[in-house]
């Protein structure tokens, strides 16, 4: 048979008349979700916050002129100053009543500014807040995406393959399920050493089967869809269904997931670390700091609130945004 | 409905069975023997081994062990208080957690009720602008509740509350038990009263919005009655689903408030069994936690599924 080409065909009028009617037409997926989050001042604050977060996570210990893990015995309990703000002046609530004093001048250091003041080693607290900022951003960002991998990878399989498959995998998340994350992380801590490795391992044996869950419910909703049979009858295999047709449909619940994620490990890894668990002693994060702040509260709070003030925005923040996604990709709580 | 009791009983006892079975392999895997002393032949090794039932099979010794934990016998203490049965460790200390626990849910509930009742009842349509207000408000407290962690609450608590200002005791005192826990009972609400004020809203406004509730507005109920009458009762069940979230929210929690309270419950002494390394106190909290969660998301699983008849027939037919 001959090929048609296009000069076949013929224009029919002019096609400057042609207009998409804006009224009618919904967004796609991806512009209705953006608009959807970006309508809410609540999630662009949590936004907001959590960049800025991450900019001083990265930038500040750098941009600091001291070292986080510098020990200078010379300098130790400064209190913070800083420029026409603070003075570096502290009260002591004594045994002999209250007096203060500064440090600083005791010293003689002049053009000094500690941001958040110094430890009981001399090390400075602003650069040590912000890389502990950065080591438990980073755990809680590499946990929440080996979870969402894993999860994502065992739900789909289990929702898409069904039957017997479904029954003996969904039995396996039940009985994980409901074995309280507190006791598997502790025990497992205890037996791996300390430091980021062992966390990330706890928090993937206990962070995965929410995901799965989630996505086998995706899963289930979308395969017997006509999509899904168009790309079966056109000769799709199982691979292209689940990643080209299914995937793009769940994506949404996926990043919702990996933003519900964050927080969790976030809070594990201060948990365990105020517990004695976490990273060893002398490595710097925020359950470390708010540890070792707590420890000198009482006699210097200066090293207690910064990190503690750092955790709660942080947390607020992605909670904020979390939330805000969740609406975002699912404005009727259907999944 | 028998089906779906059977199905959750037997996964509940699976699990424990399951959590033993782990605690046993950590038992294993744990290096060294009681036995490694130079001084010791090989006969008087394998006499000791014999006495102790060491040369027997894993799989005997597994199911010694499971016999133990079930009779309550998770050995002595090493470290924290040397010779002393685990059991009565933690028996000791479990009444002042399960106090500290139940005030904390008797607290936040209350609390988280209210929060949320108020929200939904300014959140519901033609309340007007202060409405608005005091949903954001109600709204911004339970995001803080919900993102804090309990202890963080704890910490701050103590350093103002007994620290700084006075208010309470810092530290548990046995003479004064209600005052000085006072500040972990509230740290530990918080975050129940969030979860709870968040559920509560959003079930609440939904009832509020529903055709009957407007039917009894039209008919001229008042806003006390219609709570009463239909927001309660249909609100509630949705709360029931997240039980399980915030007991496992204060198991977490107790760890750290009562270790930073000093107070003698058994979170306290799972905390400082973790540091001292007494390992067979650890075990057998473990086994205390699992148990509590289980026993917990079983009685739940069943009350769900006698209060919504929906649930069972989704369990069975998977």
């Amino acid at each position: 048979m001959d090929q048609w080409t296009k000069e076949d065909f013929i224009l029919k009028g002019n096609e400057n008349d042609f207009t998409i009617d804006n009224t009618v037409s919904g967004d796609s997926y991806w512009k209705g979700a953006a608009k959807r989050f970006f309508g809410r001042k609540s999630n662009l604050t949590g936004l907001v916050l959590l960049i800025l977060l991450v900019v001083l996570a990265v930038f500040a210990p750098i941009l600091s002129p001291y070292d986080y893990a510098e020990q200078n015995l010379d300098r130790a309990d400064l209190a913070p100053r800083i420029p026409y703000v603070l003075s570096g002046t502290e009260k002591y609530n004594g045994t002999g009543g209250a007096f203060e004093r500064n440090k600083y001048q005791e010293l003689g250091l002049d053009n000094v500014y500690y941001f958040f003041g110094t430890d009981n080693l001399g090390r400075d607290l602003f650069s040590r807040c912000f890389m502990g900022l950065r080591v438990s951003l980073m755990i809680a960002l590499v946990a929440a995406l080996i979870n969402v991998a894993i999860g994502m990878n065992y739900g789909m399989i289990s929702g898409y393959l069904g039957g017997r498959t479904d029954f003996i995998m969904q039995q396996i998340v039940d009985i994980a399920g409901s074995i309280p994350t507190l006791v598997v992380v502790t025990l497992l801590m205890i037996v791996l050493k300390p430091g980021v490795g062992s966390i990330i391992v706890a928090l993937m044996l206990t962070g995965w089967m929410e995901m799965s869950i989630i996505t086998r419910a995706q899963t289930l909703r979308y395969k017997d869809r006509e999509f899904v049979l168009a790309a079966r009858t056109l000769g799709a295999g199982n691979s292209f269904i689940l990643f080209k047709e299914l995937l793009p449909n769940i994506a949404g619940s996926l990043i919702t997931q990996i933003m519900v994620t964050i927080p969790d490990a976030i809070f594990l890894e201060t948990f365990l670390s105020f517990l004695g668990l976490g990273l060893p002693v002398g490595s710097c994060s925020l359950g470390r700091l708010i540890s070792e702040g707590f420890d000198n509260c009482i006699l210097h709070s200066y090293m207690l609130f910064p990190c503690v003030i750092i955790l709660v925005v942080l947390m607020i923040a992605c909670n904020l945004v979390a939330d805000g996604l969740k609406e975002a990709f699912d404005p009727d709580g259907r999944a | 409905m028998k089906k779906y009791m059977l199905k959750k009983f037997i996964i509940s006892i699976v699990t424990l069975f399951l959590v033993v079975f782990i605690l046993f392999l950590l038992m294993e895997l744990m290096p060294g023997s009681p036995f490694n002393n130079d001084k010791l032949t090989e006969d008087q090794r394998e006499m000791l081994e014999a006495a102790y039932g060491l040369d027997k099979p894993v799989l005997y010794r597994f199911l010694i062990y499971v016999k133990n934990i079930f009779r309550g016998d998770f050995g002595v203490s090493y470290n924290l208080s040397i010779n002393t049965p685990v059991s009565l460790m933690i028996s000791s200390r479990l009444p002042v957690s399960m106090a500290i626990g139940l005030g904390a849910m008797a607290l936040g509930s209350v609390s988280g009720l209210l929060l949320g009742f108020f929200a939904a009842f300014s959140h519901a349509p033609g309340s007007g602008k202060y409405g608005k207000i005091a949903d954001s408000v109600c709204m911004a407290i339970s995001v803080i509740g919900l993102s804090v962690p309990s202890y963080i609450f704890a910490i701050v608590m103590s350093y103002f509350c007994g620290f700084r200002w006075k208010w309470l005791p810092l530290l548990y005192d046995f003479r004064k038990p209600v005052t000085s826990s006072l500040m972990a009972v509230i740290s530990l609400s918080i975050f129940v009263a969030a979860v709870i004020a968040r559920y509560t809203r959003d079930e609440a406004s939904a009832v509020l919005r529903s055709d009957y509730v407007l039917f009894a507005i039209s008919q001229g109920l008042s806003n006390g009655q219609i709570l009463m009458k239909y927001v309660i009762r249909n609100s509630l069940m949705g709360v029931i689903t997240v039980m399980t979230m915030l007991l496992v929210g204060l198991l977490t929690g107790s760890l750290v408030t009562e270790r930073i309270f000093s107070i003698p419950g058994i979170g306290f002494l799972m905390s400082s069994a973790i540091e001292a390394n007494d390992y067979n106190v650890v075990v057998a909290l473990s086994f205390v936690f699992a148990s509590i969660y289980v026993t917990a998301r079983l009685l739940l699983d069943l009350l769900y599924g006698i209060i919504d008849p929906r649930v069972r027939v989704s369990g069975e037919g998977r």
